[in-house]
């Protein structure tokens, strides 16, 4: 394994690792406010809090059980909505590069359309209507996403389906399920699993964006992006209440989108070998 | 004239072309053959410097008529002294400019005046056997041979003293590969380029080189005229390429085959690298590598 | 008269107004090989697709040892494919990089669901039953080719549709696969529709030889007589053209 995806394996484990036990081993409550201790700065300047090594925020809320617990709801959309996207994008794009003729000019069509049609006017309407959750929020993204994964799906689908070696399964009596799996699948793998880390990276920043707009999940209930909108307008006395969840989601979208770089190296020098 | 000498191409470490040295006079076609991985069209972008990816020269020279061919010149000279007909029209020609105008740009990038260069384009397609007319169409709209003419007509545009064909017919019609031929060897006697045929098909070898130069893995084995190499091959190897190869008319039945596979160049056997799969080798084959004496690389023949 | 392995009558495919193949008529039996020789384009591609019904035909009959294929469905058709098996001209194409050897040649076996022995198949076709483990692209072109011809010999097929088998082939590796083709003919009784462009190749492996011409057969007999003494003037121009002859 190239050491660019072993680092940011490593560094996203360590991540979730943090988002997942870091509260617990904490024991501050993220939600617990504390006024007389507000906008306590973070541990190296003066005024600082113990216990609050990272500061509080405008309602002495603990930032670092913030972040961590924040981190819960952005790394779970984020990556359950890329997920689900990529996964609708295969089977969605499997079929129509399979099936071809008008189906596929239909589904490729609509793609077009929904990829024209703006996500934020969507959102922004649900969320008004059924208001805000985090299976809300996730539906929202995989709808926005699907389209990308689809289309790449379809791509590679047209070309090896037309491969002989395809023809030759058929001649042996491949009904079209067994094409689809054996085959077409698997030469969708590898494009796809690329494609699933940086559409990471784009959902745990939207999330951030939908949360920062207010159409996140609902507050107290902390994500890194209603932390960040929290210290927006306290940015010249508080600049640390953005930091610490800004730095968090930096992070988090550099080594996903280092594991993509890595993957696709990787998987692109096995494809060389076969030509 | 072309003249190579101990031509040495290594990629990654691996020596693809090992000592190559031949020459090939003004108006005669050497025809090189070899199967694939022998490094004959290697030899062939390495003397032309178009050597791609992580093969390179790494010893030996090209000279053409007195010039040593180094990358800095070459740069110049393609085009101009050398030019080129590939193996896949489709892939020589611009898509999206009309065939006139590619032939005439050749000649507008080595300063000749636009009416001067049209006035040449118009000749050129006449010498490759197709009508004025065809100057306005695209690639797509003229058929498989008529594109290999274009490319031809494109390569002797500046009179080149040297002409190098990879596999120019192969990805054509038996009935169009003819007329391709045609015209190729009509445009190298009128220019009279040395020219060098690179081929697997020993039949077209056979019409249109004066002289053949065998390659097995990355070396010369036999080099002589073509009625010496084909009509009596004295390697090992060309002599058993010979009889191998289907005929019309000889009837259904089994051919004489040659054992085993051509080497990859990473794993090619010590000494004559042909020894695991030669009928007379001889214990010395697989020491050391015999040397080309007398047109012919093979200690069976030179000490028997 | 006993009837022929393979009985194609007037056989039709047509894209719209384009007549691939127009009216083509012919027998292959058993133990036979007929060759369909042609330049590209003629529809002999087209042709072997249609007997191996990687393509529907729009007309005529295929008739496989006296039971009719053509307009069977696909679902139908799937228990009879085990009889009639394909070889594609480029092997690097025609075999999934992501299989081993061993997955690729147990495909057919695994799809209609019987036993096979595929050490069996690779030695048969002169491959070392070690190389199951190897990827495609670990093997030479030869090599590969004879993983193709094993995986179509996997369902002890009675005929083998050969599109170009050996064009993509270089001359040494050509007569190597040419020769296994022979014996597997001899040994296992297969009847070959072998199609090829090259005339050298098909008077190397044909008994009789059918020459194509935009979709039509416009000479057919023995292979001595068609590339001897050929009658008709496309024909002739074929024969001609054979560079080194």
């Amino acid at each position: 394994m190239r050491p660019s995806v072993r680092i940011a394996l490593a560094g996203l484990v360590l991540i979730a690792l943090a988002v997942a036990v870091g509260p617990l081993l904490l024991g501050v409550d993220a939600l617990e406010q504390d006024l007389p201790a507000k906008l306590a700065p973070p541990f190296w300047m003066e005024g600082a809090l113990a216990g609050h090594p990272l500061g509080t925020d405008q309602l002495g809320r603990d930032l670092l059980a913030r972040v961590l617990v924040g981190g819960r709801t952005s790394l779970l959309v984020g990556f359950a909505a890329s997920t689900l996207a990529c996964a609708v994008g295969i089977v969605v794009g499997l079929l129509s590069g399979y099936l071809g003729g008008w189906i596929d000019r239909l589904i490729m069509g609509l793609g077009d359309l929904w990829i024209a049609f703006p996500f934020l006017v969507l959102a922004i309407a649900t969320i008004g209507v059924v208001g805000s959750s985090t299976p809300i929020l996730v539906t929202l993204l995989t709808l926005a996403g699907w389209v990308t994964s689809a289309r790449v799906t379809r791509t590679i689908v047209k070309q090896v389906r037309g491969e002989d070696y395809v023809a030759a399964s058929v001649g042996a009596g491949a009904g079209h399920l067994s094409v689809l799996t054996r085959h077409l699948l698997p030469a969708v793998a590898s494009a796809n699993l690329v494609m699933w880390t940086f559409v990471v990276g784009t959902m745990v920043l939207v999330e951030g964006g939908l949360s920062f707009l207010g159409l996140g999940v609902r507050p107290p209930a902390p994500s890194w992006g209603t932390i960040l909108s929290d210290g927006r307008e306290l940015l010249e006395t508080a600049w640390w209440i953005p930091l610490w969840p800004g730095l968090a989601l930096t992070l988090t979208v550099l080594l996903v989108n280092l594991l993509g770089d890595g993957l696709r190296d990787a998987l692109d020098v096995r494809m060389d070998d076969h030509a | 004239m072309l003249e190579v000498q101990d031509l040495v191409v290594t990629a990654g470490g691996v020596r693809i072309v090992d000592g190559v040295s031949f020459e090939v006079r003004p108006g005669e076609v050497l025809g090189m053959v070899g199967e694939s991985g022998s490094g004959k069209t290697m030899t062939m972008l390495a003397v032309a410097g178009l050597l791609s990816g992580p093969a390179r020269v790494a010893g030996g020279t090209a000279v053409l008529d007195g010039t040593e061919l180094t990358e800095a010149r070459l740069e110049r000279l393609r085009g101009r002294r050398i030019g080129f007909v590939f193996q896949d029209p489709a892939t020589s020609l611009n898509p999206l400019m009309r065939v006139g105008t590619q032939i005439s740009e050749v000649l507008r990038i080595h300063g000749v005046s636009r009416g001067e260069a049209r006035r040449r384009a118009a000749e050129l397609l006449e010498q490759v056997g197709l009508g004025p007319e065809r100057a306005g169409r695209y690639p797509h709209e003229l058929s498989g041979g008529q594109r290999q003419r274009i490319v031809i007509a494109m390569a002797i545009a500046l009179r080149p003293s040297l002409l190098i064909a990879d596999e120019p017919t192969t990805a054509l019609d038996v009935t169009v590969q003819e007329q391709v031929m045609q015209v190729l060897r009509t445009a190298q006697r009128e220019t009279g380029a040395a020219t060098v045929l690179v081929s697997h098909d020993l039949g077209l070898v056979a019409e249109a080189a004066h002289r053949i130069a065998v390659m097995y893995a990355g070396r010369l084995v036999e080099t002589g005229t073509v009625e010496e190499v084909l009509g009596a091959p004295r390697h090992p190897y060309s002599a058993a390429l010979m009889r191998s190869r289907p005929r019309v008319g000889t009837g259904r039945g089994p051919l004489p085959v040659i054992p085993g596979y051509p080497p990859a160049p990473r794993s090619r056997p010590p000494g004559c690298a042909f020894h695991p799969r030669c009928p007379v080798a001889l214990d010395r084959c697989a020491k050391e590598t015999p040397p080309l004496v007398g047109g012919v690389a093979c200690w069976a023949v030179q000490d028997g | 008269m006993a009837e022929p392995l393979l009985r194609v009558t007037n056989l039709r495919k047509s894209y719209g107004a384009l007549h691939a193949v127009d009216g083509v008529t012919f027998e292959v039996d058993r133990g036979e090989t007929l060759a369909i020789v042609g330049e590209s384009g003629c529809g002999k591609s087209t042709l072997a697709r249609c007997v191996a019904r990687l393509t529907q035909p729009t007309g005529g009959s295929v008739r496989l040892d006296g039971v009719e294929l053509a307009p069977l469905s696909r679902r139908r058709l799937r228990p009879l494919r085990s009889r009639f098996q394909l070889v594609f001209q480029d092997p690097s194409t025609s075999l999934n990089p992501r299989w081993t050897v061993g997955e690729i040649v147990r495909e057919p076996l695994r799809l209609q669901g019987v036993r096979g022995d595929v050490p069996g198949l690779l030695a048969e076709v002169g491959l070392d039953p070690g190389l199951a483990d190897r990827h495609p692209h670990q093997l030479s072109g030869g090599q590969r080719q004879r993983v193709g011809i094993a995986r179509a010999l996997a369902l002890s097929p009675d005929l083998l549709v050969l599109d170009e088998p050996v064009t993509a082939l270089d001359v040494s590796v050509q007569a190597q696969i040419i020769n296994l083709l022979l014996r597997l003919q001899e040994e296992r009784g297969l009847g070959y529709l072998f199609i090829s462009h090259d005339l050298a190749v098909v008077s190397a492996v044909a008994h009789r030889v059918a020459v194509m011409h935009a979709g039509r057969l416009v000479e057919t007999g023995p292979a001595e007589q068609v590339l001897g003494r050929p009658s008709h003037d496309y024909t002739r121009a074929l024969v001609a053209a054979v560079p080194g002859t």
